[in-house]
């Protein structure tokens, strides 16, 4: 089970993954991770006190910075994963193009990250 | 009318309560008393859902069809909500949005999984609170934000518009 502190969940992605950080509104700080002046993907944290984000919040949460798994997350935060390899994730999920000179790393821990979202249908009873 | 659907089972919400994963798409979904099509995760190949809390739960997914069932421990809590309203002046929903709430560690979770919209609190009521207001909060970050967005997030940001409508 992945469980990680908000507090330093909050730090690590502003300063090892050089996310833009919107604390300005109410109820959330927003981190917005950026390359080449192009907003790749996003997430947030509730404000208040600190508190631990429990297994489904880490899996929510690295499903919206498109890092595909929880345990991606976890690598990061633990220092198990650095900046370049989160962004060759990042890149490979949301369907940017990589950067010059960029690392490239398959988006294994994410099955299915190449489909596109297709709308619910009505379901239809046989 | 002919349908790609496939209709792959039916269960019964005996207790406890079962939920279940599907290594594919969900397209939607008949209860015995109405339509529950809220359950699937967008853009993910594995989906993950809860049964509601009516007596049967048929399901509907494209082909080709593999999977396995997956019966899981009962949630500490979990339930449906039906959000109707964001609590904003300057916003309001364009379609009611069922919003699962459940509780994972020290925090509730409301999540509408489908399009991947979340958020958590320490109360049931505040998890929906921040749920409503992260929706309008995401909204006004991504549209500030939106000349310089991935093809992922302007996706996201026209989802948003289509459900969090201003306020005339």
């Amino acid at each position: 089970m992945a469980s990680l502190e908000s507090d330093k969940v909050d730090a690590i992605l502003e300063r090892k993954l050089g996310c833009e950080v919107d604390r300005k509104t109410r109820d959330h700080n927003y981190f917005y991770v950026k390359e080449n002046e192009v907003f790749l993907s996003k997430t947030k944290i509730s404000k208040g006190p600190k508190h631990t984000l429990d297994n489904t919040l880490v899996m929510l949460m690295a499903r919206q910075l498109q890092l595909g798994v929880a345990g991606n997350l976890v690598k990061l935060v633990n220092c198990n994963l650095n900046k370049d390899e989160c962004l060759a994730i990042i890149r490979a999920s949301s369907g940017a193009k990589p950067a010059a000179g960029a690392a490239q790393v398959a988006p294994a821990a994410k099955p299915g990250a190449s489909q596109p979202y297709s709308k619910p249908r009505s379901p239809q009873k046989k | 009318m002919v349908s790609t659907e496939t209709n792959i089972g039916r269960i019964a919400n005996y207790r406890p309560r079962p939920s279940f994963s599907l290594p594919f798409v969900v397209s939607g979904a008949n209860v015995s008393e109405g339509s529950f099509t809220s359950v699937a995760s967008s853009g993910w190949s594995f989906q993950q859902a809860e049964t509601p809390a009516w007596s049967t739960f048929d399901f509907y997914v494209g082909s080709p069809v593999s999977g396995t069932w997956i019966v899981e421990q009962l949630n500490d809590l979990d339930s449906i909500w039906y959000l109707t309203d964001l609590d904003s002046q300057n916003y309001r929903l364009g379609e009611v949005l069922t919003v699962a709430v459940e509780k994972s560690g020290d925090q509730f979770i409301a999540s509408e999984p489908r399009r991947g919209w979340f958020g958590y609190g320490d109360s049931e009521d505040r998890a929906i609170g921040n749920f409503a207001s992260g929706l309008v909060e995401e909204l006004e970050g991504l549209s500030a934000r939106e000349g310089q967005l991935s093809q992922h997030l302007r996706e996201e940001l026209a989802q948003l518009r289509s459900v969090v409508i201003p306020r005339r």
